[in-house]
């Protein structure tokens, strides 16, 4: 096929050099590659809709006190209007031998579930006296063997008990709560389970509705309570009903939490590779200027000109997002891979998000082609007759600054000649200092995100004056004598009870922690009063909120509001607001008395916060093995959390996300990197014939790499120094969007440190990459030099 | 030659019939400024140039020779004065009008040659065809080869400029300047870069082509090669002092 002689300087364009072609496709590849980010929700939706419809997902989950249900009165919640499908079932929490907390599932049939269903992955379904283990207790090692073999349990009479393990089952919730909980998650017939708790009565009813949709779903609540409030037994909902949107997935949430954060990066990606590109085609087009004044002079017109740099600029695109794009695919799948089977243990198919493909692609291609508008356009307004005579890049008029330095004497000869290159060639400086200053902001910012979120993780745990926190399953209450039991412990030293309960406030979910007075707590008090324990003896109906359920739900301080429980709705008034962050900030705290009251539950309480008589470790874990046994020993369901341990898993989790948030930053760092190297590349090699004439002037090959480093390092500075106030900007907003995106208030903090740290790394790296060009341009001899181009 | 190569571009863009003078300057000035600088090149030029003739254009460094060539080729625009060309009036034709006037009724043969350093020796030929759109792909390939063939150049068509020496690269420029079969080439001091040996080689295809019937207009300093031409006109401080 015969190309046209203009479309072959479009391509002979970038294979003439090739490192910065290269470098740019590759830029731009990652920066297409990142926008993949962009299909994980769809990918993993799309994953998950299959196993929605396998698991046959609860739309309506309700907890209650432990129930006996009939068959007859199973079937009358089945009929009511919009359910399709009803399981009861019932949960039992307990300890296995290893000492793993493990949660048995107990479901009344595995032959016809139709709620929430367990996939048989391999062996067979529990009998009596056998349960099927999870897949991901497997998965994450929690030692449960496989089909034959046995696990020994604490029962509720504080004996153990065996059970054969039947098989492995996959279940979206169980799967979520082995990776996320750190339990182990074993599936069993209800008769199984009574045996092993030595209760009866269901704990949780789960629903499937014709529409899910949160009116009807509500409305559907409403007739099951007042169904069951028929029902022999029945002693109100424990908590909050449960409502799962049409295509929400457990977890779903936190996913699109993290994917939110991706997105911050992908677009700094693409910003960083645009600007890189935009830099590539000025320098192309600033180093022909000679080639394209011959194309005038021989008959090309303006447009003929700009559509020989457009497609350069299209090829460079069409290369990176080729490369991005198939690189995109693959990034989003073994991401959607990753978090599916981590999560889920459930394997994705090959999948493409076509739309964002499509997209990233032509972002890919039309991005260059805008980026070199600018370019073309200067390059169009080129005088003819002076640019015949151009040798390379215009050497620039002369400036101020230019005239300034030149009356700077004291400056070695140099060095002057150094810093008059930076002024002179203006446009080229400020693009340079632009992409420094670009990496300098992100990693200023990233850097601060990871100190802002480490410090308010710290700040969270720090508000714990207890060592270990005693929860029941399900919420249910504990009687009264696991105070005395706890009390009774040796190694602990104080305990203090509360009743926690999920609620709504303003239509966003929250959580009251009821609390008694002088609590093992430390309140960081934004506006209004703590709780005083005249609010406890009035049982008044007062709440201290935490800021950011506050934000959400546009609660006010002093506002009275109504606050949606499991018995209704509930009127308070809120008197403070703390900037507390427990459960994501969306904690209410109240008198304990008073939720007692309000939830007809006198003396009720499901949670405890232990103090031991040391805070060593191992005097706080063997508190715990102690308070675990006893309980079991009892019979009482409980979970513990041994503060310290939660404190450094939080932090190790933090440290995980910021990590990998602080490492997609980098890349931003390492595009605008590249377009460092790009541009002082250019700059040693479009100056070859002048390093030529140096020589011949008899400059030492020293003296060139002092005038270049000059440069090099000026830039670098600049960039750096326009960099801090942008970080500092950067930040505030990279903060502000990760507390959208957690709805977690972050204590913002930007460690002054990392401005040095900056300084070193940019000047250390401006050095490093001026080697190679350099010692290549005092290589030449004056003569070669002379006549490159 | 091919129907669709071949045209007479002046006749196109001009009159009818070709006029016996081709290039006319009347009055032409050309003042340069840089800040508060102000230097004169050409002040108050007048020439004229009949078709078919070989004019060279002598005179000392800085007296406006280039600016002359600027001039006639609209590289460049006169700060007064009249500038025709086939009777076109290159001062009022915007920069467009130019480089299309240009790439299809002159051919240009620089001191520096001025080839496209990433393209062959045929791409370089074919390109003014390319920006002309003229005939098809094959047919301007074609014509470039001739071309090439015509400078001698015919076994070297897939080297690069860097590949060629001085001399060789000249005749690229050559084969380029009449890729679109003009009636005026002009040189900027065309023999200015190349050895004795080889300016004489390169001043025998001009002059070949003038024979041909093309109007050949040079710049040149060396006084031997100027000799040979029909006519001879000497600039001096921006003015006409002889021909």
């Amino acid at each position: 096929m015969t190309v046209s002689a203009e479309a072959r300087k479009s391509v002979s364009d970038l294979t003439r050099r090739r490192g910065r072609t290269v470098f740019a496709v590759a830029a731009l590849a990652l920066a297409v590659a990142s926008l993949g980010l962009f299909a994980l929700p769809t990918l993993m939706n799309r994953a998950m809709s299959g196993e929605i419809a396998a698991n046959k997902l609860a739309d309506v989950t309700i907890t209650v006190k432990p129930l006996v249900l009939t068959a007859a009165q199973v079937r009358g919640l089945r009929a009511l209007p919009n359910v399709t499908a009803v399981d009861p079932r019932v949960t039992f929490s307990t300890l296995d031998r290893s000492g793993w907390r493990t949660v048995v599932i107990g479901k009344v049939s595995f032959a016809h579930q139709t709620v929430d269903a367990v996939t048989l992955t391999s062996g067979s379904l529990p009998g009596p006296g056998a349960v099927l283990s999870d897949v991901q207790n497997a998965a994450y090692g929690r030692g449960v063997p496989g089909a034959g073999g046995t696990v020994h349990l604490l029962g509720g009479n504080g004996k153990s008990v065996a059970l054969r393990v039947s098989g492995q089952g996959q279940d979206l919730n169980g799967d979520q709560n082995v990776a996320q909980n750190s339990v182990v998650v074993l599936f069993a017939t209800a008769r199984t389970v009574a045996a092993l708790s030595g209760t009866s009565g269901y704990t949780q009813l789960a629903f499937r509705l014709r529409d899910a949709s949160t009116p009807a779903a509500r409305q559907t609540v409403t007739a099951i309570r007042r169904y069951l409030q028929t029902v022999p037994g029945f002693g109100g909902f424990s908590d909050l009903p449960e409502l799962r949107s049409p295509g929400d997935w457990p977890g779903k949430s936190t996913f699109n939490n993290i994917t939110g954060v991706l997105y911050v990066v992908t677009l700094l990606a693409l910003v960083g590779a645009l600007v890189l590109l935009s830099s590539t085609i000025s320098t192309l087009v600033s180093e022909q200027t000679s080639e394209i004044a011959t194309m005038k002079a021989i008959g090309a017109r303006g447009r003929q000109i700009r559509l020989v740099y457009l497609r350069t600029a299209a090829l460079l695109g069409g290369l990176g997002a080729a490369a991005g794009g198939l690189l995109g695919i693959l990034l989003s799948w073994a991401l959607t891979s990753y978090f599916a089977s981590s999560l889920y243990a459930i394997s994705v198919p090959f999948s493409v998000d076509v739309p964002v493909v499509v997209v990233s692609v032509v972002i890919g291609v039309t991005g260059p082609m805008l980026a070199a508008l600018p370019a073309l356009r200067r390059a169009a307004r080129l005088p003819l007759a002076e640019t015949l005579q151009a040798s390379g890049s215009a050497s620039g008029p002369q400036t101020g600054l230019d005239r300034l330095l030149r009356r700077a004497r004291f400056l070695p000869r140099t060095t002057q000649i150094g810093l008059r290159g930076v002024s002179r060639h203006r446009r080229r400086s400020i693009a340079t200092v632009v992409q420094v200053a670009l990496a300098v902001a992100t990693l200023l910012a990233f850097l601060s995100l990871a100190t802002s979120v480490g410090n308010t993780v710290n700040e969270s745990w720090n508000s714990y004056r207890y060592n270990i926190e005693a929860d029941s399953v399900l919420g249910q209450a504990l009687p009264p004598r696991a105070r005395m039991l706890i009390g009774s412990i040796r190694g602990v030293a104080a305990v203090q009870p509360q009743l926690r309960n999920s609620v709504s406030l303003g239509g966003q979910d929250g959580t009251v922690w009821a609390i008694p007075d002088r609590p093992m707590y430390t309140f960081h008090l934004v506006s209004g009063r703590l709780l005083t324990p005249a609010d406890q003896r009035s049982r008044a109906r007062v709440v201290v909120i935490e800021q950011n359920i506050a934000r959400a739900s546009n609660t006010r301080l002093g506002r009275r509001v109504m606050v949606r429980s499991a018995i209704g709705e509930v009127p308070f008034t809120v008197v403070g607001i703390v900037s507390d962050q427990q459960n994501n900030g969306t904690v209410l705290f109240a008198p304990l008395a008073t939720m007692q009251a309000v939830l007809h539950l006198p003396g009720a309480v499901n949670a405890y916060w232990i103090r031991t008589t040391s805070a060593n470790h191992d005097l706080i874990d063997q508190t715990n093995a102690r308070l675990e046994d006893a309980f079991a020993a009892h019979g009482l369901q409980i979970k513990t959390q041994k503060e310290y341990v939660g404190a450094a898993n939080d932090r190790a989790a933090y440290r995980g996300v910021t990590t990998a948030i602080t490492v997609l930053g980098l890349l931003i760092v390492a595009i605008s990197m590249v377009a460092l190297i790009n541009t002082l590349t250019m700059v040693v090699l479009e100056r070859t014939r002048e390093i030529g004439v140096l020589r011949c002037i008899g400059a030492r090959a020293r003296d060139v790499r002092r005038i270049f480093a000059t440069e090099g390092i000026t830039l670098a500075l600049a960039g750096w120094l326009i960099g801090i106030p942008l970080g500092l900007g950067l930040a505030h907003t990279v903060v502000t969007l990760a507390e959208n995106v957690f709805n977690e208030h972050v204590l913002f903090a930007f460690p002054l440190l990392n401005i040095p740290l900056a300084l070193a790394g940019t000047v250390i790296l401006a050095l490093l990459v001026m080697l190679v060009p350099l010692r290549r341009a005092v290589a030449f001899n004056p003569w070669e030099a002379l006549r490159y181009t | 030659m091919d129907a669709a190569l071949s045209t007479s571009p002046l006749s196109q863009t001009g009159s009818a019939a070709i006029s016996p003078m081709l290039i006319e300057l009347a009055g032409v000035e050309k003042v340069y400024r840089n800040g508060r600088l102000e230097y004169a090149a050409l002040r108050g030029i007048d020439l004229s140039v009949s078709a078919g003739e070989m004019v060279a254009i002598v005179g000392p460094s800085g007296s406006g020779k280039s600016t002359i060539i600027n001039m006639v080729t609209g590289i460049d625009r006169p700060s007064a004065g009249m500038v025709t060309v086939g009777r076109m009036r290159l001062d009022a034709l915007d920069e467009e009008q130019l480089a299309a006037w240009r790439g299809e009724n002159v051919g240009i043969v620089f001191q520096f040659f001025q080839l496209l350093p990433t393209l062959t020796a045929l791409e370089n030929a074919v390109l003014p065809l390319d920006f002309a759109r003229r005939g098809s792909k094959r047919e301007r390939f074609e014509r470039a080869r001739q071309n090439l063939d015509l400078v001698g150049l015919g076994s070297k068509l897939d080297h690069l400029p860097s590949e060629l020496s001085g001399g060789e690269q000249q005749r690229v420029a050559i084969a380029r300047a009449l890729a679109c079969d003009p009636q005026l080439i002009v040189g900027d001091e065309p023999t200015g870069n190349l050895d004795t040996h080889t300016a004489l080689e390169m001043f025998e295809l001009l002059a070949g082509l003038n024979s041909e019937g093309k109007t050949v207009l040079y710049v040149t300093h060396d006084l031997s090669l100027a000799e040979r031409a029909h006519r001879v006109v000497t600039i001096r401080d921006g003015l006409v002092a002889g021909a």
